[in-house]
């Protein structure tokens, strides 16, 4: 039944817009905005398109135990929609069973998402409608990987600071419903944004109905063809000050703008067809 | 007219109810449901999982404390300070060695496969009180195993894949190995065998191509199959073989084409080949006696046909299927009736497999949560002993869902009902053993801890209505202990009902152990 694990996997991978990357914008831009203003700017912040990328995340518990993933990405936006293909390439066991997310922008839209289980040979629907599950056992869940729905949230400024010498907005987050916060799995957020560019690069999320807190810092981020984007993202749950868990997710050999990356790749067919 | 060959000798015998019930149930189910499972998911489904594993649930942490968390007020702090803030302890830092770069270049071929062993106890089962006779008691099962796939790109459009399997079971060598059946041994004993063989590739656009020893899975439901018809299934031990292994590849040529959202797919199948079934003298199969069995020969005239075409959309997917097969699941044939004094009438019996036609159509949609599933099919030609002057058709339908609400968990339900049209009376008696509506319900739950690294799995099937014919329930643990390596330990339970096999499995429960190593 080992792949019946994957059932579960609801994932909205569509671009990591909100963990990754981001999009250069002149500082002259960003004085005077709302709390409001600043996520929906990072929300429609240029993040690539076509791109190509391979994930690696390191996962590491309490004993020091590390288990790895690797992950083959593909990314394409549609519209205001974003599309993704991802192919998991270790460990041994679940070595090229696919997933396809298509990510609707449309409020209230559920993502369109199916994964190739390749010791099944076949393909699955999967239903979308809760974010909260951990991704793949690390310590990210589904909605960190997807823009939130601004309308779902009250976003607070709470001050502008300095993270690592770089101006930021500190701004607290909180889903307006207990439902939100129980598809997305936090009751609260407060989020580090760079004033220069958009980026995430802090924040500390509420675990809904939990004791515990995670811990998200982009400790590398870099330009790529022209996109700004976090290459090295650690996250951290904690319970008060004891961590309990960590991953560790790198990016490697990531480009933008494939002429491969069309839109026959987004498909069923290829998603069958592995890498 | 197919073309048949016989396969053994033909032999004079009275059929009982319970072949034909083994034969009957082992098609159509797959597992079963009890009220014990359900009381284990509403147990686990409420949290009581994460009490037991120490998972705290309580107020949330205050702002200020959480803000801590980073080891640092934000403003004013140097870069360091700020490092600094994430200062885990040793056990969560990552060298440099962790963060080395790999290349990603692919080769054109790569080997993968899965070893492990695999063990089962019977603890119900006492040792026969005749010492000729088979001991399924105790150790059932102590089985190393492995299986290899090696994979090759050959150019930009196509690829192929050789795949094997290969078992020895020891605990036949630790019992009187010579009281068990030559067929038990044949079949559960050890077994080599290549599994699938293919070649695909585009041979231009939109068209696709696979030939060989392949598996086409149709369908929405996970254990209940409606019009999952192409591929035989390995139902050797009831309830027992993964999903993974339960389908047996065989030699199709498929063609698949694709035109905007739709695909259709053509299939061919040139190989006759049928269900594993639990051989003669096992402890799942009770027959008393052996039937012929009459296996076509396969041939262009028997070739078997598949058809579909699948369209997948925003919200939803859905297929019409069509194929002409053999009926996995033989059917008895009364071959001539004998006149013996002071007895009466005997019938012989043999097996035979009705060459049928299926007209089928899926639909999935999710929402929210749930995952709405729907699969009916009607089957044509269905023959049987006890009514020779026509053929039945079958109205078969599944409804289920699978509901992904709660934390790392999945909990699916499906039901099913098999309706056997203009159904005749005489077909309630053996060997026929129909009934005119079979019901199946069938339930999973699974559950994720520790970071994914502890999978609770929980299955059921239950039989007729409130599972008045019998059930199977299995509840495991699987334990990552590393990556690619997991143990797993769980329990396979029978409810005997009034289904006269389901009866004979009574005893058969059972624990079972499982370490697997993936590379």
């Amino acid at each position: 039944m080992k792949i019946l694990k994957f059932t579960s996997i609801t994932i909205g991978f569509a671009v990591f817009s909100i963990l990754f990357s981001g999009a250069f914008i002149f500082p002259d831009k960003v004085y005077a905005l709302s709390a409001r203003e600043i996520m929906e700017k990072v929300n429609e912040r240029d993040d690539g398109d076509r791109s190509i990328a391979e994930m690696e995340m390191i996962l590491i518990d309490k004993k020091g135990k590390k288990r790895v993933r690797k992950i083959k990405t593909y990314g394409r936006e549609k519209g205001k929609d974003s599309q993704s293909l991802m192919f998991f390439l270790s460990p041994a066991d679940v070595r090229n069973t696919g997933f396809l997310t298509f990510d609707y922008d449309e409020s209230g839209k559920d993502d369109d998402q199916w994964l190739y289980l390749p010791a099944l040979r076949k393909t699955k629907r999967i239903a979308a409608g809760d974010k909260s599950g951990s991704f793949m056992g690390s310590d990210l869940n589904y909605s960190d990987m997807t823009s939130p729905d601004l309308d779902l949230y009250e976003y607070t400024l709470m001050k502008e600071t300095e993270v690592k010498g770089q101006k930021v907005w500190q701004i607290k987050s909180v889903p307006k419903t207990t439902a939100e916060a129980e598809t997305s799995g936090y009751s609260k957020s407060v989020v580090w944004i760079r004033q220069d560019n958009y980026m995430l690069s802090r924040a500390v999320r509420w675990v809904h109905k939990k004791k515990r807190n995670k811990y998200f810092e982009a400790k590398k981020i870099e330009k790529i063809d022209g996109i700004w984007i976090a290459t090295e993202l650690h996250v951290t749950t904690k319970a008060g000050k004891k961590t309990l868990h960590k991953t560790v997710l790198i990016q490697r050999n990531v480009h933008f703008n494939q002429d491969e990356v069309n839109e026959e790749l987004f498909t069923i067919r290829r998603l069958e067809k592995g890498l | 007219m197919n073309k048949f060959k016989v396969n053994g000798r033909m032999e004079k015998h009275s059929a009982t109810p319970f072949i034909r019930a083994l034969m009957a149930e082992m098609k159509n189910l797959s597992l079963t449901l009890s009220s014990l499972l359900l009381f284990f998911v509403l147990l686990f489904s409420t949290g009581f999982a994460e009490l037991l594993l120490a998972q705290e649930s309580s107020e949330e942490t205050g702002l200020e404390e959480a803000l801590s968390g980073f080891d640092d007020e934000v403003s004013g702090e140097s870069d360091d300070d700020l490092m600094s803030g994430f200062g885990d302890e040793d056990a969560f830092s990552v060298d440099s060695t962790d963060l080395k770069s790999e290349s990603s270049e692919e080769s054109w071929s790569s080997f993968s496969g899965i070893t492990g062993l695999s063990l089962s106890y019977s603890y119900l089962k006492e040792k026969p009180v005749d010492t000729t006779q088979a001991d399924w008691s105790g150790l059932t099962k102590l089985r190393p195993y492995l299986s290899l796939t090696w994979d090759a790109k050959l150019g930009e459009n196509w690829k192929t894949r050789l795949s094997g399997k290969a078992f020895y079971d020891y605990s036949f060598g630790m019992k009187e190995r010579e009281n068990f059946s030559q067929e038990v041994l044949a079949e559960l004993e050890q077994e080599t065998e290549f599994r699938e063989l293919y070649l695909e590739g585009s041979p231009f656009g939109s068209l696709d191509l696979k030939i060989g020893h392949q598996i086409v899975a149709w369908g929405v439901a996970n254990s209940l199959r409606v019009v999952d018809v192409l591929n035989p299934t390995d139902n050797r031990e009831f309830g027992m073989t993964d999903l993974e292994d339960v389908r047996l590849p065989i030699a199709m040529t498929k063609l698949d084409y694709y035109l905007g959202d739709f695909k259709l797919e053509a299939v061919a199948v040139h190989q006759i080949k049928f269900n594993k079934v639990a051989p003669f003298g096992s402890d799942f199969n009770p027959a008393p006696q052996k039937f012929n069995e009459v296996i076509p020969e396969s041939n262009s005239e028997n070739t078997e046909y598949g058809l579909a075409l699948i369209g997948t959309f925003s919200g939803w997917d859905a297929s019409l299927n069509w194929a002409q097969y053999f009926d996995d699941t033989a059917h008895f044939a009364i071959t001539k009736i004998t006149i013996v004094p002071g007895v009466g009438a005997v019938p012989t019996f043999e097996q035979r497999h009705s060459r049928l036609t299926m007209a089928g159509a899926t639909l999935n949609v999710p929402s929210g949560n749930f995952l709405w599933k729907a699969e009916a099919a009607k089957l044509q030609g269905m023959e049987f002993a006890l009514v020779t002057d026509k053929t039945f058709s079958r109205t078969d339908v599944l409804l289920g869902t699978e509901y992904s609400g709660w934390n790392d968990t999945s909990l699916t339900l499906e039901f099913g009902v098999q309706h056997l049209n203009d159904f005749d009376v005489k077909l309630e008696a053996a060997p026929d053993s129909q009934l005119e509506d079979r019901i199946a319900t069938s339930f999973s739950f699974m559950q994720d801890y520790i970071n994914q690294t502890l999978h609770l799995n929980m299955v059921g099937m239950m039989i007729g209505k409130g599972g008045t014919d019998g059930g199977i329930n299995r509840a495991s643990l699987e334990y990552d202990v590393m990556d690619a390596f997991s143990i797993t330990g769980g329990v396979m339970l029978y409810q005997p009902g009034e289904n006269a096999y389901f009866q004979s499995l009574n005893e058969n429960d059972r624990v079972f152990f499982e370490a697997r190593y993936a590379f």
